[in-house]
């Protein structure tokens, strides 16, 4: 049974970026209190929340009923407030990006500092990374610092563009050609491969590199869930179908998120995704992928025919 | 005790407004067998159950009997509690085998 539309989002991101809309912003405790009215289950506080001076009254208000995950990107400032917060129950996100170097790799040193710190805070943190053009060759060397700290899940995102790509340029995203240098870098690595953490991979096609013959692990995947289970909201409470489609649904907290949710606009997105991409007629995979991410396909793929970024073309 | 409860591990709700528009093509003589009504998750996977199975889902809190959660259910469709008994129970040893229901 295929997932119907929901009442609300399940999962949920909000972005906090470093700067000073983030800063300015005073209606955060207003639009915790939306979401968490709103019934989402897991609510990921992406970008550099622990910086924000609204932090411990959203931490409170979300954290009733909601499973919270934070993003934190290592820096002095975030493991001081780190100390300073009640994190039972919280699941950190330790954001790599900035400890990944295109020309020097993975800045290891840095990073088991951090892991050290953190573990002195009682925190078991989930490393993360955004692939990027830039930083594919580099996922095998994050693995195996994964495995020699005993980080039990490497996560990795699609890229979150909101509004206004959010500092990722078009070019930094990954495509299908990158993916093709990537396998071959891939392959090499399990040749002599470490324990391998738990892998949370969003892109279906990088998921298909790394977890190969892993098929029937995603047997109950019933395609794009932007603008039903998922959604992603920005700082200013602009609601998103998800943080990879750049399309304001509504505000929090002048909307409710059941509102939005049973607004038109969300239906029109969900519209979209039902209807199969022109770039996949025909792909004897499509019901493994159902089109992968929509989202970046459907605004950053046109002449694709709004294929998967990631994708090389009907198989 | 054997009365069935919800897995701690398992986070759900019901879907209260898809629950209305399934009642009311229920009333209108439609086929709701493939709508659902309450979601859970399960490791990270998205599962959901229908009418039927989310009302049997709703009253698993480990006080209640297999026949009390037969009767609950056939006093809410109009029927006799013998025409649900099956399955009830046929429902609850699936999500049983699941682990999505333990012992109470």
């Amino acid at each position: 049974m295929g997932l119907d539309l929901l009442d609300t989002p399940v999962r949920l991101t909000w972005d906090f970026p470093d700067d000073a809309t983030c800063q300015a912003s005073t209606c955060l405790p207003a639009i915790a209190d939306s979401i968490a009215d709103g019934g989402v289950f897991f609510v990921t506080l992406q970008g550099s929340p622990l910086l924000h001076p609204a932090i411990e009254e959203v931490l409170e208000l979300l954290g009733g009923g909601c499973q919270l995950l934070i993003s934190c990107r290592g820096s002095a400032k975030e493991l001081e407030r780190l100390k300073q917060l009640p994190l039972a129950g919280c699941q950190i996100l330790l954001d790599v990006s900035d400890f990944i170097d295109n020309n020097h790799g993975v800045a290891t040193d840095r990073l088991h500092a951090v892991v050290v710190a953190l573990r002195q805070l009682a925190v078991k943190p989930v490393v993360t990374l955004t692939p990027l053009r830039n930083n594919l060759s580099n996922i095998p060397e994050l693995l195996r610092f994964c495995s020699e700290h005993q980080i039990a899940k490497l996560k990795l995102p699609n890229a979150h563009i909101g509004d206004s790509f959010q500092g990722y340029l078009t070019a930094d995203l990954p495509r299908w050609q990158d993916l093709e240098d990537f396998r071959k870098i891939w392959l090499d690595f399990m040749e002599n491969p470490c324990q391998l953490p738990t892998l949370e991979i969003h892109d279906l096609f990088l998921w298909e590199i790394m977890t190969p013959g892993q098929q029937q692990s995603r047997g109950e995947y019933g395609g794009c869930q932007a603008g039903n289970s998922l959604s992603h909201v920005d700082i200013k409470g602009v609601v998103h179908p998800c943080a990879a489609w750049p399309q304001a649904l509504g505000k929090l907290p002048d909307q409710s998120l059941e509102d939005i949710w049973s607004g038109s606009e969300r239906m029109v997105v969900r519209e979209q995704i039902s209807k199969v991409a022109a770039g996949c007629h025909g792909c004897r995979d499509l019901d493994i992928c159902f089109g992968g991410c929509r989202g970046l396909a459907f605004h950053l793929n046109r002449s694709g025919e709004e294929r998967d970024l990631m994708c090389s073309g009907p198989r | 005790m054997n009365n069935p409860l919800r897995s701690p591990d398992i986070v759900w709700r019901v879907e209260k407004r898809r629950q209305a528009e399934v009642l009311k093509a229920l009333e209108a003589g439609e086929d709701v067998d493939d709508s659902g009504t309450v979601i859970l998750l399960q490791s990270g996977m998205m599962h959901q159950l229908n009418l039927v199975g989310g009302l049997i889902w709703q009253q698993c809190d480990g006080q209640q009997t297999l026949a009390a959660i037969a009767a609950e259910l056939a006093r809410e469709f109009s029927v006799e509690q013998e025409e649900v008994e099956s399955d009830v129970d046929e429902f609850v040893t699936d999500l049983k085998e699941r682990g999505w229901l333990i012992n109470g």
